[in-house]
């Protein structure tokens, strides 16, 4: 069987902080297939962002990997992004594999029109010369479906809507043809009707284009409907993964249980309260020494503040890190 | 059941400069919204950004003095209130803010915080007011240690209880909540909410509560207001407007919203288009733009809100014919 295209291979990140080494993402493994959307969820502070960030090698000054492969492999040869050299990863990112953010207004260069930004890429590559670059940043603005690309190449950020704005950041994405895109939270900033069009633009490229998409998000409504897989991150770990339906199904893990109850649904019959999750997400600086979501589990027994548990099969192609989810299943 | 408060024609135009003449301008942030909020219920009040629903909002606590129309509170116009009259009134209305890093004062401990709106309404002694700030701390399920200390040493979470302390002082009928738990992660937006019904029922309280979330608002609101471009849209009740929409722009929202009990099915139902300017918004109808039931009469002619069911109204001509459902035959992507 080939190799998927990405394959994280215990990613361990950690933040130097005046507190000391805080442990940001830890042991964390994941695979992406060609033309496959995973979903990477979890709150705030889960290390959902810094596990996307580590993949291109883009992490803040104060964050590190400090153990792990990043295996990207592409016709037939694999290479491990976190141990090559600065100059060849410079190559990979933007045109093997790119990255879309939240607010594209902060990403976009203000100053710059956006055809001219789209197609900055291929001439930093030296992929096309200025007419080539130009005719291929229209051509992209036409399969992002920008309305009236022909006046829209020569605007500025400031002109576009919030919704444009992002169609823009993804033609950038696009210009060189990459075959793994990663979206952190691509359609939080936006309105949902608008959110509702990307969604529909990201998994439409996916078909026509073959690309693979690590999708990072909040939202467990629009991981649920764009995704193939699901990977549910807490406090710096994988907890749970596995195929979209089953996992919303079925969750394996009491963490992303708790989260499907607390999240309000307009599919089931209304409730009269919503299920919260007690508690608060440990502080890296004091995880607790077995699981960390033992503290706030309402399946906690004593032996899970004993050791941290390990991913364990749970079903074909589905994991979780749980000693209960273990006893359930077998 | 009476209605608490009343909006009735209301009006907002926010000056804006148009052309590079300084031409006059306006945006049109609310256009002739006729509302009530019955007393005890939760009103759901949706819409996108640039809807007006957060304006509206503002002008129902009278915070942004509106151009036309009338805010009465039990009856009583708040626009042709007395200076000092008004300033008593308020204290039966209070605001909750969307964003509890940017609406609490760093430099205050949480003590002056909540201790403010005694000072201003109320004389009370010093001892007074820390039993009554420490028994506000524990109605939001916060403990007495947090008095003295500042914003910044707490989560969001818990700044939002802080805020909805200071919300609860003064004992007030009615709160507008703005998108509270919009900014917070699923599993404490959740605590927030269920917080927020404990207390509607413990005091009786009456919310207008803004969302951009048909989600939260189904679970929380009785009735749900929907807006669009400045104008009413569509509204009633909560669970009959989601079963039984009547304007074409809450089937797309309906559509639009992402749901996890639609797991993988990888349908997305969405309209092309954008929301119009709101310094020039479209003839008649707002909406028609974006709506595929359009006719030539939408652009002429201004919809009313219609009464079409007990308490549900729309404000478009063709609401009879307004698909429950969006389906690509209805509406192509």
């Amino acid at each position: 069987m080939a190799p998927p295209l990405l394959e994280i291979r215990n990613l361990t990140v950690q933040f130097q902080t005046a507190r000391g080494v805080l442990p940001a993402v830890q042991g964390l493994s994941l695979s992406i297939g060609r033309g496959e959307i995973l979903g990477l969820v979890g709150e705030s502070g889960c290390g959902k962002s810094l596990t996307a960030l580590s993949i291109p090698r883009l992490l803040p000054p104060n964050a590190r990997i400090a153990a792990g492969q990043v295996l990207l492999s592409e016709n037939g040869s694999g290479r491990d992004l976190a141990q090559l050299p600065e100059h060849e990863l410079r190559s990979i990112r933007g045109t093997r594999i790119s990255m879309i953010f939240q607010e594209p207004m902060t990403a976009l260069n203000p100053v710059m029109r956006v055809g001219a930004q789209i197609g900055e890429a291929l001439l930093a590559h030296g992929l096309a010369n200025k007419r080539e670059a130009r005719a291929a940043a229209l051509d992209m603005m036409r399969q992002v479906a920008i309305p009236d690309a022909e006046r829209r190449i020569r605007q500025y950020p400031h002109q576009l809507s919030g919704g444009l704005r992002q169609r823009v950041m993804i033609a950038m994405a696009l210009i060189c043809r990459p075959s793994l895109m990663i979206a952190d939270e691509p359609t939080t900033a936006l309105d949902v009707t608008i959110q509702a069009q990307i969604l529909a633009l990201l998994a439409e490229l996916r078909e026509r284009l073959g690309l693979a998409l690590l999708f990072i998000s909040h939202d467990l409504g629009v991981v649920s409907q764009i995704a193939d897989r699901v990977a549910v991150m807490y406090a710096g770990r994988i907890v749970e993964h596995g195929p979209v339906r089953e996992i919303f199904a079925a969750p394996a893990h009491p963490y992303t249980a708790g989260l499907l109850r607390a999240a309000p649904s307009l599919g089931c019959e209304p409730r009269p309260r919503l299920a919260s999750i007690e508690g608060l997400v440990p502080s890296l600086a004091e995880l607790p020494p077995g699981c960390a979501f033992e503290p706030r589990c309402e399946l906690r027994v004593p032996e899970c503040s004993a050791a941290e548990p390990e991913l364990i099969e749970v079903g074909p192609g589905r994991w979780a890190r749980c000693i209960r989810a273990a006893t359930k299943n077998s | 059941m009476e209605p608490l408060v009343r909006i009735e024609r209301l009006t907002k135009h926010f000056p804006a400069s148009a052309g590079a003449w300084g031409s006059k301008a306006a945006v049109h942030a609310i256009d002739d919204v006729t509302l009530e909020v019955r007393s005890g219920e939760t009103l759901g009040l949706v819409g996108e950004s640039g809807s007006g629903k957060t304006t509206l909002g503002r002008c129902a606590l009278f915070l942004v003095e509106p151009t036309s129309g009338g805010v009465f509170f039990q009856e009583r116009n708040l626009l042709e209130m007395k200076r000092g009259e008004l300033r008593r009134m308020r204290r039966h209305m209070q605001m909750i803010f969307q964003d509890p890093f940017a609406s609490l004062d760093p430099r205050m401990r949480v003590a002056e915080t909540l201790a403010e709106p005694f000072h201003i309404h109320e004389r009370l002694s010093r001892s007074q007011i820390g039993a009554r700030c420490r028994d506000l701390l524990r109605q939001v399920g916060l403990g007495e240690e947090a008095l003295d200390r500042y914003p910044h040493e707490f989560s969001g979470g818990q700044r939002q209880r802080i805020g909805i302390a200071r919300a609860l002082a003064l004992q007030p009928r009615f709160i507008v909540a703005d998108e509270p738990v919009s900014a917070l992660d699923v599993s404490v937006g959740a605590q927030i909410v269920n917080l927020l019904q404990d207390l509607q029922q413990h005091y009786s309280l009456t919310y207008l509560f803004i969302s951009h979330s048909l989600p939260v608002v189904r679970h929380i609101a009785t009735r749900v207001a929907v807006m669009y471009l400045g104008k009413l849209a569509e509204a009633g009740p909560v669970g009959e407007v989601l079963r039984r929409p009547l304007h074409p722009y809450t089937v797309l929202l309906l559509a639009s919203t992402p749901d996890i009990s639609r797991a993988g099915r990888r349908e997305f139902h969405t309209a092309p288009g954008e929301l119009p300017s709101a310094v020039r918004p479209p003839s008649g109808c707002r909406f028609r733009t974006r709506c595929p039931l359009a006719r030539p009469r939408c652009a002429d002619e201004e919809p009313p809100l219609r009464r079409l069911a007990p308490g549900h109204s729309s404000a478009c001509h063709f609401a009879e014919e307004v698909p429950s459902r969006l389906t690509p035959a209805v509406w192509p992507i």
